[in-house]
This record gives structure tokens, C-alpha cells and sequence, in this order.
């Protein structure tokens, strides 16, 4: 692997005071986050301990934690996720753990997350061997919230369900809470890495409608040096008629357009223009659509594209995307991976109610 | 199986020779790395354009060897990087640009009609010494089989019909459909029967002996 240093100078991660980003320049003064502590019948809140990204690297680390006993032993409802990212950030994404298959609590160091007992398998520039980088490990951990948001001028992204929806939360179950930070030009960590997450328990006590969640992924993709062009598209449907409640999409610096059509799962055709509920240009900070109501009958789904335009690597270089091509084609091909510079994602996180059966995996 | 459905397409553009264009892909790909805006809008057309576009589905075993795919044959179900279980499938065609092509492939369970699953991306078509265009090997469409939260049948062992259609830039097109039976491969520790069960729920343990789920539902 060959590093290329970028001019990223690190920053020290405790900041008390305003701090500017770059002297003379017109980008916004960096104010450090503030959640509240949620305690008792509140909800729960999750705070990663705060650590440092070296320039032209990437950090994936993977966090595991026991959903608290807050109902007196009994399951309960989220209504409200608030969570808290430092600059640099590429994703926070809360799973379910499920089939364990490389990537195990038991093997993470001890660590805590705010009040809780946690274990932590940190990835780094180990991305080839590491199971916190290994998707499979996670395949079947339906997503429970997600946030992309990195940008300074709004560090929190505030999810409020919608009216008599919740998130089912059970005593004991563990989460996995997958942090990615990239320290790169385009996706600068000036201000150390630092994710808090309040869960806030929904106050009503009738039963609410159950939120799921659907996770769709293009696995099988390529953006080539000789073809530098590229769109794929996919499908997935729901088990029965839904609504969609929120939606962002999910790339890496290839990434040009992305794009969810609602699907009526009975033509191969492209959906129209009408149908199209979420759009990002964005990479590196892609919108949340957390306002949707998009009904989606039974027996219909999304479609979503993928547009890409190839470019070099920016802290790597072409022979480490050539290493990790599986097809060995020599032409700078960008394949299914998860660190930003030498891998390519194609990837949606959607949340609907109601939760019909199961979470939702088009894989 | 061979299907025709070609149209005529729009006033094609400025077609270049396959032997240029190689030659201007290696130029592009040699040396340090190019910018995007490097690229040729390239072409290289397969036979006749102005015929019908005709076209057979191929589809990729566990060794990647490209197999013509005939009807009521056993498709490899392979083991992506993120889980799941897919078939990979391609086509062989001719009057079509193969450089600039889309390849549409989807999964159909022919009881009810229900389309599964569909797969869309870029392809490319080799040209052959017999006058075909094949989908050049890492180019097939990645077809997700399971699992399927919305199978009304079980989806290894049991047969399905895959359509596969192909377009390029000019509007020249066709359409070929098969009934195949997706196959998971016969290792004995895989989840693949498991994850292609009819109940399977994605996160949940296999069931030690799945009910068959075969048959059309009555």
C-alpha cells in the first residue's frame, strides 16, 4: 500500500473554545457539539470515546453494546434519534447483531459508550483483513438509524419519527454501532473524531406502529480507468404495503448521482421522474430525507441508481485498487469495498412502517 | 432460447473500428493515472445494426466460465462479497453496439408473475470468431436470488424465469426470457438452502430441516 501524506495537520480532539478552520478563511467557526445525557425512562444515550483519524488515512471501528434495561425488563419504543458528528465522518450506522460469523463482541477490547459496558474492533489501514471493514460479517444486521451528516455547519442530525411510529428496542439485544471516519482532502477530520447518539424513549403508552428498516446494496460493481462511466441500478420490494418514512443513499468518491424511485414491482422499465422521492449529488455529506411519506402499495419496492464517474485515488494509488480488484483487470477498477479511496459502495438505508415480518436486506 | 425484439434507434453517432478503440483504451490505460475526461465515447458495433438485434442468455458457473444457459438448466447461486446469494448472467448477441450497452436482467416467479428482482448496470460485448458478441467476463449482471423476503416459493432447486434484455445508445434492442432452476452449490456447511428457504427471515437461525415450498401456492 502506498500512502500519500496529505497537508491535513492533526488536530488536537479537546476543544473547549470556537475554533476556525483555516486562518483568513470564509468557512464557518467549528462549535463542538452538545447532547444531553439521557438517562432512566428518557431513553438511553451512546457516547463513542473520541479519537484521532491521521491524515490520509481511514478509520472503520465497530462498537458493541447492550441495548440498557430502561422499561422494567420490557421492550420499548424510540421515537426521536439525535445524534452528534465531528467533521470527517462518512457514516454512523446502528445495527442489530445477528449471525456472527467473523466479526465478534467477544474478540473487541473493552470500552464504553457513555454508561455502557462496550467492546470495540477498531479497522484502520487494515482494511483487507480486518472484520469491522468485512461486510459479510454483517450482512444479515438489520440497520437500526444512520447518519452521513459531515458537515460543520450542522453537526446534528435530528430523526423524529413520524406521529405514532417507534423503533422497538429490547432489553440485552446487542447493537453494533460502525463509525467511519475519512481524513482525506475531501473529507477533512480537523477536529478529532467524536459521535454521540441519544435514543429518546417515545412518552405515549399505547403501542405504536413498528418502524423497519431496508438495507439494498449493489454488490457486483465496477468503475473502470477505460470506462469511466457508469450506472447501476436495482430493485427491492417490500412484504406488503408500506410507507416510506426517510431515505439517504450511500457512495464513495466516485459517486456522482443517486438516486430512489418509488417501484411498482411489475416492470423491468426505469421508473418515471414522478416517481423519484430522494436525490443526492453528494458524496461525502449526502442529504437525509427524514419528511418522506411515500406510500408503496404491496408487492412493490424502490429502484435506485448509481451514477459514477472514475477518478484516481486520492490517498492511495491505482496499484492498491488493482490489489483489491478480485477479477485482476489492471484497469484502476473501483469494486464493492468499503474504505472511500480504493472501494465503491451502491448502497441504500431506508426506513418504512409498518415493520411487516422483517427487516428488509436486498443484497 | 434466442429472442428478437429489436426497434430501429435514433441517427447513430461516429462509429470507431474495435481495433482503434482497443488501441485508444490501452493508450488511456498505460502510465500514471488518467483523468476521466480522457475517455473515448466509444462504439464497435456487432453485425448488422440496422437488423434486428438478437440475443442468447449465457450465465456464469462458480469458476467463472461463461455457459450458454438452456432451458430448465441448474444456475449456480455464488456468494457475493456482502452476503446473499446471486447468479451471474450475460448474453451473446450481434447487430448491437457492444461498448455502449446496458444489460437488464430479472428475476420472475412464472406462478404468479411477480417480478423478484432487478439488476441493471453497463456491459460490454467481446466479439467473437463466430460473429457474436459475448458480455465481457467481469460485465455480467449481477442478479440477487437470495434470500427473498417476498418469495412466495422456495428459490434453490426450484425453477424461475430470467429475463435478460440489452440495449445500447442507438435503441437497438432485444429481449430473451428462460426458465432456469437457481442452484446453491453442494457444500455441506453453506446457508444457502437456508437463506434461500421461503421462511427464511434474514437474521434469524436456519431452521434444521426447511419445509419444501416447490409448488405454485394454490
Amino acid at each position: 500500500m502506498t500512502l500519500r501524506f496529505s497537508t491535513l495537520a492533526l488536530a488536537p480532539i479537546a476543544l473547549s473554545t470556537l475554533v476556525q478552520l483555516g486562518c483568513g478563511s470564509s468557512q464557518p467557526p467549528f462549535t463542538p457539539w452538545v447532547l444531553d445525557d439521557l438517562h432512566g425512562t428518557g431513553g438511553f444515550s451512546l457516547r463513542v470515546p473520541e479519537f484521532e483519524v491521521p491524515a490520509g488515512h481511514e478509520s472503520q471501528n465497530c462498537y458493541f453494546v447492550k441495548v440498557p434495561d430502561i422499561a422494567g425488563g420490557q421492550d420499548f419504543w424510540v421515537d426521536e434519534v439525535l445524534s452528534a458528528i465531528n467533521p470527517g465522518s462518512h457514516h454512523v450506522n446502528v445495527f442489530r447483531v445477528k449471525t456472527i460469523i467473523a466479526l465478534d463482541p467477544a474478540n473487541g477490547k473493552p470500552t464504553t459508550l457513555g454508561d455502557y459496558d462496550a467492546t470495540v474492533v477498531e479497522g484502520a489501514d487494515d482494511y483487507k483483513t480486518n472484520p469491522c471493514w468485512g461486510s459479510a460479517n454483517w450482512a444479515d444486521w438489520p440497520l437500526v438509524a444512520n447518519s452521513q451528516q459531515a458537515n460543520i455547519d450542522e453537526l446534528k442530525t435530528d430523526w423524529k419519527l413520524p406521529t405514532g411510529v417507534a423503533i422497538r428496542f429490547t432489553p440485552g439485544e446487542m447493537l453494533m454501532v460502525q463509525t467511519h471516519y475519512v481524513n482525506s482532502e475531501d473529507q477533512p477530520t480537523k477536529f478529532g473524531a467524536k459521535v454521540g447518539i441519544n435514543f429518546y424513549q417515545r412518552a405515549q403508552t399505547d403501542t405504536p406502529v413498528e418502524m423497519g428498516s431496508l438495507f439494498a446494496t449493489q454488490q457486483n460493481i465496477r468503475i473502470c480507468q477505460s470506462k469511466p462511466n457508469a450506472k447501476f441500478s436495482g430493485t427491492c420490494k417490500f412484504p406488503g404495503a408500506v410507507t416510506i418514512a426517510a431515505a439517504n443513499g450511500h457512495f464513495h468518491k466516485r459517486g456522482k448521482q443517486f438516486d430512489i424511485f418509488a417501484w411498482d414491482g411489475a416492470s423491468t422499465a426505469h421508473p418515471d421522474a414522478t416517481s423519484q422521492f430522494y436525490e443526492s449529488d453528494n458524496w461525502n455529506d449526502p442529504p437525509m430525507k427524514t419528511d418522506l411519506s411515500v406510500a408503496s402499495p404491496a408487492n412493490a419496492g424502490i429502484w435506485w441508481d448509481c451514477v459514477y464517474q472514475w477518478a484516481p485515488p486520492s490517498d492511495f494509488s491505482c496499484d492498491d485498487v488493482n490489489a483489491k480488484d478480485p477479477l485482476k483487470a489492471n484497469d484502476c477498477c473501483y469494486t464493492f469495498g468499503g474504505i472511500t479511496d480504493v472501494g465503491e459502495h451502491c448502497n441504500v438505508f431506508l426506513y418504512y412502517y409498518p415493520k411487516v415480518e422483517s427487516d428488509v436486506f436486498c443484497l | 432460447m434466442t429472442d428478437t425484439s429489436a426497434r430501429r434507434g435514433p441517427a447513430r453517432r461516429r462509429r470507431v473500428p474495435c481495433a482503434v478503440l482497443a488501441a485508444g483504451v490501452l493508450a488511456i490505460g498505460c502510465g500514471s493515472d488518467a483523468k476521466p475526461d480522457a475517455h473515448l465515447d466509444l462504439h464497435c458495433p456487432i453485425g448488422d445494426l440496422s437488423a434486428p438485434a438478437e440475443i442468447q442468455i449465457v450465465h456464469q458457473d462458480a469458476s467463472s466460465s461463461v455457459i450458454a444457459t438452456q432451458p430448465m438448466a441448474a444456475v449456480p447461486l455464488i456468494a457475493p462479497p456482502q452476503g446473499g446469494w446471486i447468479v451471474l448472467l450475460g448474453v451473446r448477441a450481434k447487430n448491437i453496439d457492444g461498448c455502449d450497452t446496458n444489460l437488464t436482467t430479472a428475476l420472475v416467479d412464472a406462478c404468479d408473475g411477480q417480478i423478484l428482482q432487478v439488476d441493471r448496470r453497463p456491459t460490454q460485448l467481446d466479439l467473437g470468431t463466430d460473429g457474436w458478441g459475448q458480455s465481457s467476463i467481469n460485465m455480467f449482471g449481477n442478479l440477487p436470488v437470495c434470500p427473498q423476503l417476498t418469495a412466495a416459493r422456495d428459490l434453490d432447486n426450484v425453477p424461475y424465469l430470467i429475463t435478460v434484455s440489452i440495449e445500447d445508445d442507438g435503441g437497438q434492442k432485444a429481449t430473451a426470457s428462460l426458465t432456469v432452476v437457481p442452484t446453491c452449490p453442494a457444500d455441506a456447511g453453506s446457508r444457502c438452502p437456508c437463506e434461500c428457504d421461503r421462511d427464511y427471515v434474514v437474521g434469524n437461525a436456519c431452521p434444521a430441516v426447511p419445509t419444501p415450498h416447490g409448488t405454485c401456492p394454490s
